[in-house]
């Protein structure tokens, strides 16, 4: 769809046509330009997630980073006092009304599952909690701050967003023929996604990408020329890429954390490096203990061992590469 | 070697405070956490601490619930909850004569609630804190801290200064009211990314914990799996979550609060009475809500709920307890050999409203757990700072992006439902600190201004609405709440950008929102206090 810009531009006509295509039933009833810009916009917000990928410069050279699979970790925490909570009178459960007689069950509220746990899943027909509370206030579209922001959601996803008002994009624009928004994601000089956006969008997901991109920027790119508007650092994803030694610290409970500069240069801090052969030892030892890799552990009630060495049951490898959520850097 | 079991309970409600009406639906969710978790959980410590057992348990308060307790409004209105409760469940004594199974879980209630409110009033004197903060002193509870206002840190990393400022003024609240530092801190949701340690360590706490993929993810691999504790490079120890503790307590399958013996959460009289007989205990339209009475059990996968049996499920939480424990004693067992010469640690984190709230008898186990717990005979139950202590050398590595949520990552509070919050977090965090960089001596009107303004966007800031958003459970409040922080933000940066500042609409928000009496904004503007790696 056209960016906020061209909509503006656009007559009547053209606005209606767009509408016919992208709206559906009911864009008869936007009579003025301004209806039909503001429809067309709520429906280029709404679908802001899924942004289409432009044609890619540059594919990504590593590969996607794995994404976790989802289960069996559990769904976070109990639902607490603010999150799930009944409330409201919305209808179902009829009234017990005899005196002494026990609540009738025949129309209790449909849990779909059993138990505390899944209880979480308010039931559908009582659920929805309604507060006398007035309409929360309407918040600003956008600052025009002229910025692009890009976080790392998960590995391999980018979340990212931006604000620019439209002077900034026009001036950005000027001289450009067909122009298009473009996001571009670099790793280092080198292109690894480029994605068309539009300006009201506000913000999208971009995927499959490197875990050590490096910045983001917003482009105007025209059939001419291209141009930069803005850049975003992205800030380091997951973990450190510096590659680390094996090191044990010996630290005392008793000195502060603000001393321990000053105790680390005098040499008072005890760090060792212990050996190869003693990594290896422990971690065989430990991986065949442990319970990480196994809910149940190796100690559970279908006990597949108690006791020492990594056996059959355990995933994990005898010199314990412990299982990673996602790739290292090839520098590791 | 003895091992080392740590229970670490996360106390945490949002900060829920509506002074301009009597009667507020999610003001609920503090009166139901005192009564049902916070209180029990206050009388079965002291009765450990009486009995001199040598258990340690970790306990965070969140800011947030620190500030709600020390509020007078709300604890006078909890205390009007809980007489309505006792009215309530007199009438259903008299109400359930005929029957006598229903009257004798009546007369339970009866005898609960009366219980409740001779601990609220007259032993404690609407007083929480204090005896949290006796119980420290008693040697049984470790106390923590957590951010300000249960900010998500790894979304908020994009204004490093919003991170400094949920850190250090989460500190600084705990100081305030303990007196004391706390010795380690809650990350919200166990939410960490790389180089936050540094942040942490500026800010004093020595220790937090994080999910199990932090500190498998970390690097250099952990020795010892989750089962000792990582120095990042700034020193402050990463505890991980050890995963065979969070299943027996959450699966959906076996978890131990689906058994079919535990009271069910959601059969509850204030759904099922006479609407007349229930309309002064509901909500004031007369629309329903759940009062505390609940008169079923779990039963099993079916609609027909049989009622509940206090006793049966009292003797089902002890035997759970239990098993909980012999579990534990095989899993150390099978750690000892492997971690020859150093004790092995387990962690076992969880939020304090399980016990109690949404599993009514978990107060039950917790409390067997730590009796039977101290008696067994390969682990003790300690804190943190014990273990540091007693085995001061560990691994140094630095640590992994992680949470406890879904996925392991940021995606329950980053996604479609609530990922319209962020632009506007991030830019509220920007004008903040140029606020507080463009006033650096401020008349005392903006002064005020300036201070509200940032309590405003740290309530903005809370995890807690992100994550009711994407739940799905409660989103038009906590859209209303985001927009209506987000709201007052903007209007009071505008007032103190431009003038003239608003006198009567500060007054109205330092009333609702008055959390955080001692926040100076200039913590805002201060220079990042980050504390550089040294190990």
């Amino acid at each position: 769809m056209a960016n906020l810009l061209n909509l503006v531009k656009m007559t009547v006509s053209e606005l209606r046509e767009l509408a016919r295509k992208y709206l559906g039933r009911g864009h008869s009833r936007l009579k003025t330009k301004n209806e039909l810009i503001a429809a067309l916009k709520q429906k280029v917000s709404d679908s802001r997630a899924k942004a289409v990928p432009a044609k890619t410069k540059s594919p990504p050279k590593t590969k996607p980073m794995r994404k976790k699979e989802a289960a069996p970790r559990r769904s976070k925490r109990a639902p607490t006092a603010r999150a799930a909570r009944v409330s409201s009178g919305s209808p179902p459960v009829p009234d017990i009304g005899a005196l002494g007689a026990p609540p009738k069950a025949s129309t209790p509220p449909k849990v779909l599952n059993e138990g505390f746990f899944v209880g979480a899943q308010v039931p559908t027909a009582i659920a929805r909690p309604r507060s006398p509370i007035h309409l929360a206030p309407a918040l600003p579209e956008g600052y025009g701050s002229d910025e692009v922001v890009a976080i790392y959601r998960g590995p391999g996803t980018l979340f990212v967003f931006w604000d620019f008002g439209e002077e900034t994009i026009l001036a950005a624009a000027q001289g450009l023929v067909d122009w298009r928004l473009v996001l571009r994601v670099y790793r280092g000089a080198e292109i690894v996604r480029e994605v068309a956006v539009e300006l009201v969008q506000g913000r999208a997901y971009l995927e499959d990408l490197p875990n050590d991109s490096a910045r983001v920027e917003l482009h105007a790119v025209g059939t001419n020329a291209s141009r930069r508007i803005a850049g975003s650092n992205v800030p380091p994803s997951f973990q450190s890429d510096k590659p680390s030694l094996l090191r044990l610290a010996d630290l005392a409970w008793d000195t502060p954390l603000h001393a321990l500069p000053r105790t680390a240069k005098s040499g008072a801090v005890r760090v060792r490096e212990p050996t190869a052969e003693s990594v290896q030892a422990i971690r065989a030892r430990v991986a065949g203990a442990a319970g990480s890799s196994s809910p149940l552990g190796p100690w559970g009630e279908h006990g597949a061992q108690v006791g020492g060495v990594a056996g059959a049951a355990s995933p994990v490898a005898p010199w314990g590469a412990v299982r990673r959520r996602f790739a290292l850097p090839s520098s590791r | 070697m003895r091992g080392c079991l740590a229970l670490v309970l996360h106390a945490h409600l949002p900060f829920v405070r509506h002074p301009d009406q009597p009667d507020f639906l999610e003001e609920d969710w503090l009166y139901e956490a005192i009564l049902e978790t916070y209180l029990p959980l206050l009388g079965m410590l002291e009765r450990i601490a009486q009995d001199r057992l040598p258990v340690r348990l970790t306990l965070s308060i969140s800011p947030t619930l620190l500030a709600m307790l020390e509020d007078e409004l709300l604890m006078k209105r909890c205390g009007a909850r809980i007489d309505r409760l006792c009215e309530l469940a007199g009438k259903e004594v008299h109400r359930t004569v005929s029957d006598p199974q229903l009257n004798r879980l009546a007369h339970f209630y009866q005898h609960s609630f009366e219980h409740l409110r001779g601990e609220f009033e007259d032993h404690y004197r609407r007083d929480l804190i204090r005896p949290f903060a006796a119980l420290r002193r008693e040697g049984i509870l470790e106390l923590i801290t957590s951010c300000a206002t249960h900010g998500f840190l790894p979304l908020l990393r994009t204004v490093p200064s919003a991170v400094w400022a949920q850190l250090a003024i989460g500190v600084g609240h705990f100081e305030k009211v303990f007196g004391h530092s706390p010795s380690g801190i809650w990350l919200p949701e166990c939410g960490y990314y790389p180089g936050l340690d540094g942040l942490i360590a500026a800010a004093g706490p020595r220790f937090f914990f994080v999910e199990a993929d932090g500190i498998l993810d970390a690097s250099p691999a952990p020795l010892y799996d989750v089962h000792a504790p990582l120095y990042t490079p700034t020193g402050v120890a990463a505890f991980g979550r050890d995963p065979s503790c969070s299943q027996e307590v959450w699966s959906a399958i076996s978890g131990f609060p689906a058994d079919p013996l535990y009271r069910d959460f959601y059969r509850d009289l204030g759904w099922e009475a006479e609407s007349d007989y229930i309309r002064p205990y509901v909500q004031p339209t007369g629309e329903r809500k759940a009062v505390g009475i609940k008169y079923f059990r779990i039963t099993g996968a079916t609609d027909s709920k049989e009622l509940y049996q206090p006793e049966a499920a009292r003797e089902r939480a002890l035997s759970h307890a239990r098993e909980f424990l012999d579990s534990r004693e095989r899993q150390f067992s099978a750690l000892e050999p492997a971690i020859e010469g150093r004790r092995p640690l387990v962690v076992a984190p969880y939020d304090a409203e399980l016990f109690g709230h949404w599993w009514y008898e978990g107060p039950i186990f917790l409390e067997a757990v730590l009796r039977d717990g101290s008696r067994r005979s390969n682990f003790e139950l300690q804190a943190p700072p014990d273990f540091l202590r007693e085995n001061p050398e560990n691994q140094v590595a630095e640590l992994s992006l992680s949470s406890w949520g879904e996925g392991g990552y940021a995606g329950v509070w980053l996604n479609p439902a609530n990922d319209w919050i962020y632009p506007h977090l991030h830019r509220c965090a920007e004008l903040m600190v140029a606020l507080a960089t463009d006033f650096p001596r401020p008349d005392d009107l903006q002064r005020r201004a300036l201070n509200q303004a940032a309590r405003e966007l740290l309530l903005a800031q809370a995890s807690d609405w992100a994550f009711i958003l994407k739940t799905g459970s409660m989103p038009e409040y906590a859209e209303r709440r985001t927009r209506e922080h987000i709201d007052s933000f903007l209007k009071l940066e505008q007032q103190c950008r431009k003038g003239p500042i608003d006198a009567d609409f500060l007054f109205r928000t330092e009333h609702r929102d008055n959390l955080f009496p001692e926040l100076d904004y200039k913590i805002y503007a201060a220079q990042l206090p980050e504390a550089l790696p040294v190990l």
